[in-house]
């Protein structure tokens, strides 16, 4: 197997709060490849949006990172200094966050701000940059971009700030971009072309993307693989076929059985997962999803290890055990 | 309050040393002035034979031109300071909260009308007007009492005004209004416990805002007069002296510093510990 | 159409908004939310209701229970205008309609504690003693799944889903027959949305309440609905019956919402690469002559650019506002 882009072993993050430590990140390990679109899928408290910041070394607040290695490209980001990383963010690895609307300044143009971000990486004069940014406006599909280069955020539509900030994130042309809920502050319509249009820049210039989302149809559309995360922890992984239609985890189960289904004439009545997203602050020990899970029993209190289906094909979950297997049908529950 | 905000307030005050000190400033001068009847000494007992002492073992803060032990009038002059800046902080407060909410919650021609006003007021120079005003009446601590507390509310009611403009439009309130709840009871239960903690940094700096007033009023000789004594007072009799007894108009000075201070200091605190922005969840 | 099931009947609906004050030359712009619309709402019946951010389909549901005055047409509450009746007289219909919102953080009054939430309303009405008060509030709290131990906390305790289920209860004190859901469900993750889409489809079923159904999440309208309603711009281009709007959807932007949704299923994915409608919707401060969708719609004929198409019966009870039909 060739060397991944990114690789994470046993990541743990934990913030810290008036009544002391938050464990919001568990232990998480999981790689890249070059060119795949990894979809990370959780609600909210699972801690995908807290891994994604780690990559780069933006956590908010009191966030730590707490053990762990983050290897890119060979190196390990963990132990990289703030000087080092202002390097590698938006030039190597580039993010995209939810709100279009907070992610521009709106005292600067929209233009000014992407030739800034090239200016810096690249070393580009003026002149050249202001090039490379209308170019790139161009490219996500901004109509009239050399007029469109000198107006203010404010001056944009939802979709065509998000387009804008695309256009920022992939002018260094970075391996990896991160892309964090790009499309949840979206209606469906500009929604699909976002999705679209970073499926083609993709191909265009060669990148990786983590795409971190709570839907499951936006994961279905564009990713190869997926990450299913629950309360700090990776609940199961593999590719998008194997998470949609051989789904391992009761959690993934859950989550694909809540979305109300298609091609049915009469209507079926929905079924939900019970209780409610976990309270971080709260876990101890065990499988985080053990308060919610259908199957949950008592070995459920110590955390599961990973039990692999194929080579790609990984789930955390007491019920994938032989012994518990074999067990199962006599217990009933 | 609920519990989130009395926890910020602890996790802020253990963060900050500074707001300890004047927690601890405040609560000693509260303690001080309340308990003043028990200084060893009368604060009006005058003997000519002792007077312009520099502070000793008998009279730790000295005594005045008129031999009346300094420590004891500081305490009673620090009463009044403080009542004269609660109260007066109570009545600008709710006028304030009354006025602005009204202004916020109605809109239109209402708004306008108050907000002029409040233009108004504030383009007087209150300072000035106090002192005309206090000329005519009795000079005293209630009258100075009222005179501050109604012509510091302006400030207040402008905070509380832009406050009300945002909750308003805030979904708990809008569905009290297709509920068919009225609207005093609206501004009642959910305007004004909301913006509550804005109210509470705003009149704390006004206690500061308003011991100074005050301290200047009699100064000028336009506040309390003798016997009886306010740091303000203090000062002004300390100014004859000032070649030979510097530290009649230092502690004093320093008192009203401390206090001033030490009140501003704790309306940042609370500003910060009630900011939605301040938790970390 | 029978008069007496229709619960809720608008007529010509306008509600425009003022924009920025009126400067010393020149008169106030205005923003046309919601621009002649008409539909009604059958008794025990979910409309559900689409559309992008700004086509107005929250403002039509606000309008209906009177949150604001309208500025034209006609609100009939069983037959009754309510559109212009004051305060006073409204009160009895209010007591009738209530709300959902979306966002369960902003919706409850942070200082409160839920049976002080939920009891509102009671309250406001003047509904029984203190102690029945107090029944009512239990009863509903656990009408919603939430147990006697939360009545004393406050809203920041609880979940998104839990929050909701605090403003279901709200909603339910005073027995309204008409809820209306303003997303009640979009800021809610994945497993807690079908939570709450199960527990107002028994509501309905158990008290026999009519739902306005206000949601950008198609699938999940097309799950509860009966009809649906789709706008555009403050237009209501189409409506008509559930089964109809997604098997055969007759307006063009219809065609295009409904292929913009991303199936959760990765080999229809495959199959079907993600459609795209081009461009954006017009500023509605601006909005096109014509038809509002003419900027954006494939099949546009001269027509468009200069008549507003009005809605027609093309199917029984199908109506939509297109010149192609």
């Amino acid at each position: 197997m060739k060397e991944p882009l990114l690789n994470i072993k046993d990541l743990k993050v934990s913030f810290f709060n008036n009544s002391g430590e938050v464990k919001v990140i568990r232990g998480v390990s999981f790689d890249l490849q070059k060119g795949e679109v990894l979809g990370v899928v959780g609600e909210s408290g699972s801690g995908k949006s807290v891994t994604s910041m780690s990559i780069i070394k933006l956590l908010k607040g009191t966030g730590q990172i707490t053990n762990g290695e983050i290897i890119y490209k060979g190196e390990d980001i963990v132990k990289k200094s703030e000087k080092e990383m202002m390097k590698i963010r938006g030039n190597d690895i580039a993010m995209i966050f939810q709100d279009p609307m907070t992610s521009l300044n709106p005292v600067f143009t929209v233009g000014s701000q992407i030739s800034d971000v090239i200016r810096r990486h690249q070393g580009l004069s003026k002149a050249k940059s202001r090039e490379k940014a209308i170019e790139m406006l161009k490219m996500v599909g901004i109509p009239s971009p050399e007029e469109r280069y000198s107006n203010y955020p404010h001056e944009f539509s939802g979709g065509m700030r998000q387009r804008a900030i695309i256009a920022m994130a992939l002018s260094c042309e970075p391996d990896l971009l991160i892309a964090d809920e790009p499309t949840t502050a979206l209606d469906v319509t500009i929604q699909a072309q976002i999705l679209q249009l970073l499926m083609e820049l993709k191909e265009k210039i060669d990148t990786s993307i983590i795409l971190i989302t709570h839907d499951l149809g936006v994961v279905a559309n564009t990713c190869s693989r997926v990450i299913v995360m629950y309360g700090g922890l990776i609940m199961e992984e593999g590719t998008v076929d194997d998470i949609f239609y051989n789904p391992m985890h009761p959690y993934t189960r859950g989550l694909l059985q809540s979305l109300p289904k298609k091609n049915t004439e009469e209507r079926q009545r929905l079924i939900p997962i019970k209780g409610n997203p976990p309270d971080l602050a709260k876990i101890v020990s065990g499988c985080p999803f053990k308060e919610r899970c259908p199957h949950a029993m008592d070995i459920c209190n110590k955390e599961p290890e990973y039990y692999y289906d194929g080579e790609n094909h990984r789930a955390m979950c007491w019920l994938l055990d032989n012994s518990i297997k074999k067990g199962d049908e006599s217990n009933g529950k | 309050m609920n519990s989130r905000l009395r926890g910020n307030l602890k996790y802020q005050l253990k963060q900050n040393k500074l707001g300890i000190i004047a927690v601890i400033v405040i609560a000693i001068l509260l303690i001080a002035s309340i308990l003043a009847f028990l200084a060893p000494h009368d604060p009006n007992k005058i003997d000519i034979m002792n007077s312009l002492k520099s502070p000793n073992k008998e009279h730790i803060f000295g005594t005045d031109e008129m031999g009346r032990d300094y420590f004891a009038r500081a305490l009673y002059g620090g009463r009044v300071s403080l009542t004269v800046g609660f109260l007066s902080m109570i009545i600008s407060t709710v006028i304030g909260t009354i006025v602005g909410t009204i202004s916020g919650y109605f809109g239109g021609r209402i708004d306008s009308l108050i907000m002029r006003t409040i233009d108004i007021l504030m383009s007087i120079p209150t300072f000035f007007l106090i002192l005309i005003l206090n000329a005519y009446l009795k000079p005293g601590i209630q009258n100075i009492i009222i005179i501050i507390g109604l012509f510091s509310w302006m400030g207040i009611a402008r905070i509380v005004r832009g406050e009300t403009l945002s909750v308003k439009e805030r979904e708990y309130v809008l569905y009290s209004k297709v509920t068919g709840e009225k609207s005093r009871t609206i501004m009642l239960k959910h305007i004004i416990p909301n913006i509550f903690p804005t109210v509470i940094v705003a009149s704390t700096l006004n206690i500061a805002g308003a011991i100074l007033t005050e301290s200047s009023l009699s100064f000028l000789g336009l506040g309390v007069r003798q016997p009886d004594s306010s740091w303000g007072s203090m000062l002004k009799y300390a100014q004859g002296y000032i070649g030979d007894a510097p530290y009649l108009a230092l502690f004093p000075g320093i008192l009203i510093l401390l206090t001033v201070l030490s009140f501003n200091i704790l309306g940042d605190i609370f500003r910060v510990a009630f900011e939605p922005k301040a938790n970390n969840d | 159409m029978e008069n007496k099931n229709k619960l809720i009947e608008v007529k010509n609906l306008k509600k425009y908004f003022p924009v920025g004050k009126s400067s010393l030359f020149g008169s106030t712009n205005y923003l046309k939310a919601v621009d002649d619309i008409s539909f009604y709402i059958n008794q025990g019946e979910t409309l559900g209701l689409v559309g992008e951010s700004g086509c107005g389909k929250s403002t039509t549901g606000r309008s209906i229970i009177r949150m604001f005055d309208i500025n034209g047409g006609e609100i009939y509450y069983k037959g009754v205008d309510i559109s212009k009746l004051k305060e006073k007289k409204l009160k009895p219909y209010r007591r009738k309609m209530q709300v959902i919102f979306q966002d369960p953080y902003a919706s409850l009054n942070p200082t409160l504690t839920v049976k002080d939430l939920v009891s509102e309303p009671l309250d406001v009405y003047h509904i029984g003693n203190k102690k029945e008060r107090y029944e009512r509030v239990l009863e509903l709290i656990e009408k919603v799944g939430l147990t006697k131990e939360h009545l004393d906390r406050y809203p920041h305790e609880f979940s998104g889903g839990q929050r909701q289920r605090i403003g279901i209860a709200r909603a339910l004190s005073i027995n309204p027959e008409f809820i209306l859901c303003d997303e009640p469900i979009s800021a809610l993750d994945v497993s807690i949305q079908a939570q709450v889409v199960n527990m107002l489809e028994d509501l309905q079923h158990e008290l026999g309440l009519t739902y306005l159904f206000i949601a950008h999440d198609l699938s999940m309208v097309r799950h509860i609905s009966q009809r649906i309603g789709v706008m555009y711009l403050g237009k209501l281009v189409e409506i008509g019956p559930s089964h109809a709007i997604y098997k055969n959807p007759l307006h063009p932007y219809t065609k295009a919402l409904l292929s913009s949704v991303l199936e959760p299923d990765p080999k229809l994915a495959r199959e079907n690469p993600i459609r795209v409608i081009e461009g954006d919707v017009p500023s509605p401060l601006k909005p096109p002559t014509g038809c509002r969708f003419v900027t954006r719609c494939k099949y546009k004929k001269k027509e468009c650019n200069n008549l507003e198409p009005e809605l027609k019966e093309v199917e029984k009870d199908h109506f939509v506002a297109c010149h192609l039909y």
